[in-house]
């Protein structure tokens, strides 16, 4: 439509859009004339060649009316189109405005985007590890997975693990879910001079497959397997691949474990979640019943999946019915015998963990708001900065809608911007997930990473703060006229109601701060008290590892503590170590070695009621080793062997549960089958992580009640390195091919228990120090934007006279206000809060005080010295250069 | 006329509207012309139906128009191809191509003995 050729009086109708009839009229007219001309041209006169020319086109009326619909089809469309450009386009220029606008205010903007990205940061952090706690396994549907346990209710067990035989029952009756056990083993395995400990499970026939654990190679086990003459295995992938360096024959080939070859039929990849912990996973074999197995034996831990459609409580019912018919059927060893049976969804996730998970993602809720409202606040400062413009451009016509558009799109790019540095920084602060929170027990690290949830997350995170950012600015925005614009800006007054607002915004900012510092101060202080606990262990520098004597090579107990003393002995020996402790468990660490025991006092109570305590097979040197206090009496020592009289040293919470007012030594317990004098009482120790108090617990000489698992502790000051090589060296040379297990510094020992507790610690540590750096900017800007409105005041106040003193006090004391009203809002808010976080805090009131005051104070201090900037600036005005601005 | 041949020669006349056009812009009625004088006659076509043709395909984008002078100065509309025509010609003639050329090897082929 822009050829030259086309006449202008033409291009004026186009403002009223294009005349479709007019035009196709005007076409067809063309033609015809064109054609009569051409005919008229070859002889005809004008009537036969108007004729003949009509009758070549067809029905002029018709045609017409085709070309017409079409044409308006055409036009519409391309209407359409403009329209959705025009949008864009208008989307476009706002963008490149308010960047170009933005640019002109570096500081600013680099703030509000700075602000929004560590608030993301943040909260992607915290959701990833929310993540980790409340999905701690990720098997298909984990909701329908049951675990399933017998129980004694009369010895007061609610969960004891199932029978084999009963199980076999279960799995062939039960109609509402599919059933598979488990039963953790350990072997030495051998492959010429190389020995090592491998931990695995023995499973029941298609337990992989029901839990959907992939199988690399070959096949897992079905029931032929479980009474099979032959003894098979699957391997582990870590196994295979550090074993077998990823051999594709490995399948068929024997592995020796316990000097016995197993045929291997498969290999189970690595890539597996099961609920609940694995002793390991190197080795897989068929779970079959032992010739020595009856149905009193209990040992192996059931798990099922719901059928389709099928309930808990469906198990639940089928389950009872089973086990009242055992009950009856085999009355000897099901008397009593019950069964419960468990979400393992709710099992795994206690409501500790909710909480927790709940409380952090509050406080990072908070972080996100303090940082928003910062970006809020600096985008209103703008718009009263800039109200002269504004009003200007309204004037001048410019909609209001397209000024809000303005201010909300400043916005978008803000939070967008930041968005993008927050996944910058989000993948920083997993990369410290990662690395802070260590192993699992399987030697497995946590590993923190964008998954696609996370990344959702990250994302409505970013379009949330966008909305709350510039929703706010552009709302006051929306209800300017023009009218408003004034000549002066000091007798500029519309700005005072805005200035209410940011008012309101700081303080609450200030609140949100002190609730969030409270929630973090508390947590951090009831966590480092936890880290603080007395564990009732002193180690010193020094290795500790364990080895297991397997039945198979070691039948008897004379010759397991000959092998245990003579290794201990080896040890001594080698240069610069002190002491050598060795015992059947390691403190500090869950164990579920217990025996059930009677004390003199009551020595003849019925088994259900008998108490429980935890047992400990050590030598003398074990208390040494691991600086554990003697309270009373003696220690064990090398004298008392298996030939002399049974002693035992108790801990503080036995003797006091039994002897409260009696001096213990002297008397007696009666356990595993005997009586044992107690020599000595012993300092506790937390045996069952640090959260929970020492259990009962009692100490028999390894001579007398060997264990076939032994742990040695070695203090010595030599390097660590160094100490392994001896160790190695020192265990070959007395048991070659006996395996060497988890050989690792004491203190990473402790440090692993104590993981938890200092990462949760840190965790809000970090929160609290991201909210208050966030409010403490928030404070700096309104303050620091208050002296930049005012300076023509304050040049005046120094004309007349006012001293540095008067300017300082006058800056701080308009921001005291609102600091005061918001920081007690926030206190008084926290103190109602925190009462629910009591149930998490350790040894810490939810009301303590000093937290309280700690918060105060950090605030107050980071609140003066972000106004003290601002204020010095306000102090340096020149009286004359400030008047010279109006 | 059925269906089937009404399409055909739909789809015809607008591969012989898109060759018109491919020597240039030029106005309906210079495309009746050469087609009028190209197909020595042989053709009845309506110039109606032609301009039904030319205004489908400009509605389709395969073809845009403007208003300008013809030779004799009198105001016309123009038709021009765009990238999409000159492609769309270019495969509608190569399927004319084919299609004549099946039609012409069966309509001379002979029975073969089997």
């Amino acid at each position: 439509m822009s050829d030259p050729a086309e006449p202008i009086w033409r291009r004026y109708l186009r403002f009223f859009g294009p005349d479709l009839r007019k035009d196709i009229d005007d076409e067809i007219a063309f033609h015809l004339d064109e054609r009569i001309e051409d005919l008229r041209q070859q002889g005809l006169d004008a009537e036969s060649a108007r004729r003949i020319a009509l009758e070549e086109f067809g029905n002029l009326a018709s045609v017409r009316g085709a070309l017409e619909r079409i044409d308006r089809q055409t036009a519409n469309r391309r209407r359409r189109r403009s329209r959705i450009r025009a949008v864009w386009d208008g989307i476009w220029s706002d963008l490149r405005f308010a960047v170009r606008s933005l640019r002109n205010v570096p500081g600013l903007t680099a703030a509000a985007a700075g602000s929004i990205a560590l608030a993301i940061a943040v909260n992607m952090t915290m959701f990833a590890s929310v993540d980790m706690i409340l999905r701690p396994f990720s098997v298909a549907e984990p909701d329908r997975l049951v675990r399933i346990w017998s129980s004694q209710l009369q010895h007061g067990w609610d969960r004891v693990q199932t029978s084999l035989l009963d199980f076999y029952e279960w799995r062939d009756r039960l109609t509402s879910v599919d059933v598979g056990a488990s039963r953790g083993i350990a072997y030495n395995w051998a492959d010429g001079d190389d020995a090592e400990r491998i931990y695995g499970v023995e499973i029941t026939a298609g337990y992989l497959a029901l839990h959907a654990v992939p199988v690399l190679l070959g096949r897992e086990f079905d029931r032929s397997d479980e009474t099979a003459a032959v003894p098979v295995a699957m391997i582990g992938e870590r196994f295979w691949r550090d074993r077998f360096g990823a051999d594709r024959n490995v399948l068929g080939r024997a592995i020796r474990l316990d000097g016995q070859p197993y045929a291997v039929v498969g290999v189970v990849s690595g890539r597996y979640d099961l609920p609940g912990r694995l002793p390991g996973d190197d080795v897989w074999v068929p779970l079959a019943l032992s010739p020595e197995e009856t149905r009193a034996s209990r040992s192996a831990t059931v798990l099922g999946r719901l059928r389709p459609g099928a309930t808990l409580e469906m198990v639940r019912s089928e389950l009872m019915t089973l086990v009242k018919q055992q009950e009856l059927e085999y009355p000897a060893t099901n008397q009593g015998v019950g069964v419960l049976v468990s979400s393992v969804w709710d099992d795994e996730v206690s409501p500790e963990a909710r909480r927790m998970a709940l409380a952090l993602l509050v406080a990072v809720a908070l972080v996100l708001l303090i940082a928003c409202t910062n970006v809020t606040n600096l985008l209103l400062a703008r718009t009263v900065e800039r109200h002269q413009e504004l009003t200007i451009r309204s004037a001048l016509g410019a909609a209001q809608g397209r000024i809000v558009r303005l201010i909300l799109t400043e916005g978008v790019v803000i939070a967008a911007a930041g968005g993008a540095l927050g996944f910058v920084f989000a993948a920083a602060g997993l990369a410290w997930l990662s690395r802070v929170s260590g192993t699992n027990e399987l030697g497995h690290g946590f590993v923190f990473a964008f998954s696609p949830r996370l990344v959702v997350y990250g994302l409505a995170v970013t379009v949330g703060a966008a909305l709350l950012v510039g929703i706010l600015p552009a709302r006051r925005r929306a209800s300017h006229l023009p009218s408003q614009l004034q000549v002066s800006h000091r007798t500029q007054s519309a700005g005072r109601h805005r200035g209410r607002l940011r008012s309101v915004l700081v303080g609450s900012q200030v609140a949100m701060a002190a609730v969030l510092l409270t929630v973090a101060g508390l947590a951090i202080k009831s966590n480092l008290r936890l880290l603080r606990t007395e564990t009732g262990v002193a180690p010193n520098a020094g290795v500790t590892f364990s080895t297991v004597l397997s039945t198979r090579e070691f039948p008897d107990s004379v010759r397991v503590v000959a092998l245990a003393e003579a290794i201990g002995e080896r040890l001594r020996t080698i240069p610069g170590v002190e002491i050598v402790g060795i015992g059947s468990t390691l403190p500090i660490r869950p164990s579920v070695a217990g025996v059930y025991f009677t004390t003199d006092v009551h020595p003849d109570l019925p088994a259900q009621n008998r108490p429980v305590a935890q047992l400990n097979a050590v030598d003398d040197d074990y208390f040494r080793s691991w600086g554990i206090r003697l309270v009373a009496g003696r220690f064990l020592a090398p004298s008392d062997r298996f030939e002399s009289a049974r002693v035992v040293v108790v801990n503080e919470q036995l003797a006091k549960q039994h002897w409260p007012s009696d001096d213990p030594i002297g008397r007696k317990l009666r356990f595993a089958g005997g009586d044992w004098l107690v020599v000595g009482v012993a300092a506790d120790v937390r045996q069952l992580g640090i959260q929970r108090p020492a259990p009962q617990a009692v100490y028999v000489p390894m001579a007398q009640r060997p264990s076939r698992t032994i742990h040695y502790t070695l203090i010595s000051t030599a390097p660590i390195d160094q100490l392994t090589r001896q160790v190695r060296m020192a265990v070959a040379a007395v048991a070659p091919g006996q395996p060497i297990i988890k050989l690792e510094a004491l203190d990473a020992h402790v440090a692993r228990v104590l993981r938890e507790p200092r990462l949760i610690a840190e965790l809000f540590g970090l929160l609290g120090i991201v909210g208050v750096v966030l409010a403490v900017l928030g404070v700096y800007a309104m303050t620091a934007f208050m002296v930049s409105q005012r300076t023509s005041e304050i040049g005046v106040r120094r004309a007349l006279g006012a001293g540095t003193r008067e300017v300082m006090i006058a800056v701080l004391l308009t921001g005291a206000g609102t600091l005061l009203i918001g920081g007690g809002i926030g206190i008084g808010l926290a103190l109602v809060l925190t009462r629910f976080l009591a149930t998490l805090l350790y040894g810490t009131n939810p009301h303590d005080p000093a937290v309280f005051l700690g918060v105060i104070g950090v605030l107050s201090g980071a609140a003066i010295l972000a106004m003290l900037i601002p204020a010095r600036r306000a102090v340096r005005i020149d009286p004359v250069v400030a008047l010279r601005q109006e | 006329m059925s269906e089937t041949k009404m399409d055909l020669l739909l789809g015809t006349l607008d591969l012989l509207v898109l060759r018109a056009l491919s020597f240039g812009p030029s106005h309906g009625y210079a495309v009746a012309r050469f087609i009028r004088q190209g197909s020595g006659e042989t053709f009845r076509i309506l110039d109606g139906a032609l301009y039904t043709s030319l205004h489908r395909l400009e509605s389709r984008g395969a073809v845009t128009s403007y208003w300008g002078l013809s030779d004799r100065g009198k105001r016309a509309k123009f038709y021009e191809l765009t990238v999409l025509g000159k492609k769309e010609l270019g495969d509608q003639a190569a399927s004319w191509a084919r299609y004549t050329a099946a039609v012409g090897r069966v309509l001379h082929a002979t029975p073969q003995p089997s």
